[in-house]
């Protein structure tokens, strides 16, 4: 529904510098969208990696934090993606990939998982498991609880180019995201 | 064929994902369960943990041919 009161439908074939604009252009700029037809894809397994870390040592957090950001362009590569983040006190990890088997998933998160369990003032907790589908996975990290949504709280983002974390040193990223006040996202 | 699904506002991700999944299908969407799946989530540029293997939600829903059966919830 755009500003002059007009429902109109947005594709590849009309309107297209709406569509061009709506997919990026921030919620709500263009007018109200009132439905989105998505593209689907088949059904896959998933091999999935977690690993959740609470710290008492700061110097500990980042080398921790380094080493995730140097792992990441090699995730992203085998078709990793997911969620992470943290602060000084706490870093946790989780992704997926559907193309990887569950041998492939332990071989490369093992380095990782052991680095971890070498520094000092981690208490750490990991895992790699296969789930059957996507569902699956995602019901294991997320209910309908109908809890309070939402928080009080500033976000930025920034999208990182490979380039930039193979360019750049990981450990001066670690550090920068480490000074964010509160938690940051990965 | 293409398989696709049309949400209206106000489905979130968490009951849209159900109903793909019960076709056997997978979706590029969000990570919390209350955010809506028709609206500010793609417009924002639509990360996914999928997203490295099938794209951003920005691409996604683009129905590139008109020989496709939507599925309404």
């Amino acid at each position: 529904m755009t500003a002059d009161g007009n429902h109109v439908i947005a594709n590849p074939y009309s309107n297209q510098d709406l569509f061009w604009a709506l997919r990026g252009g921030g919620g709500g700029t263009w007018g109200v969208v009132t439905s989105v037809t998505y593209k689907t894809h088949p059904s896959t397994p998933f091999s999935s990696a977690s690993i959740f870390v609470n710290s008492t040592n700061a110097n500990s957090t980042q080398n921790l934090l380094t080493e995730i950001i140097r792992l990441t362009p090699s995730l992203v590569e085998q078709g990793y993606g997911g969620y992470g983040g943290g602060s000084t006190e706490q870093i946790q990890l989780f992704v997926i990939s559907p193309n990887v088997t569950a041998e492939q998933t332990q071989a490369t998160f093992l380095p990782l998982f052991e680095f971890a369990a070498s520094q000092p003032g981690l208490s750490v907790e990991n895992s790699t498991t296969v789930y059957q589908d996507f569902w699956t996975w995602y019901r294991s990290l997320f209910t309908n609880s109908g809890d309070q949504v939402g928080i009080t709280a500033e976000i930025s983002s920034w999208l990182l180019p490979k380039d930039t974390i193979e360019t750049d040193k990981p450990e001066d990223l670690a550090a920068e995201l480490l000074k964010i006040s509160g938690v940051f996202g990965y | 064929m293409t398989s696709v699904f049309t949400f209206g506002a106000g489905v979130q991700w968490f009951d849209a994902y159900e109903a793909v999944q019960q076709h056997n299908r997978i979706i590029v969407g969000a990570a919390s369960e209350s955010v809506g799946a028709a609206g500010g989530w793609f417009a924002g540029g639509g990360h996914s943990a999928i997203a490295p293997n099938y794209g951003l939600g920005t691409p996604n829903p683009s129905v590139g041919t008109k020989s496709y059966s939507p599925v309404v919830l």
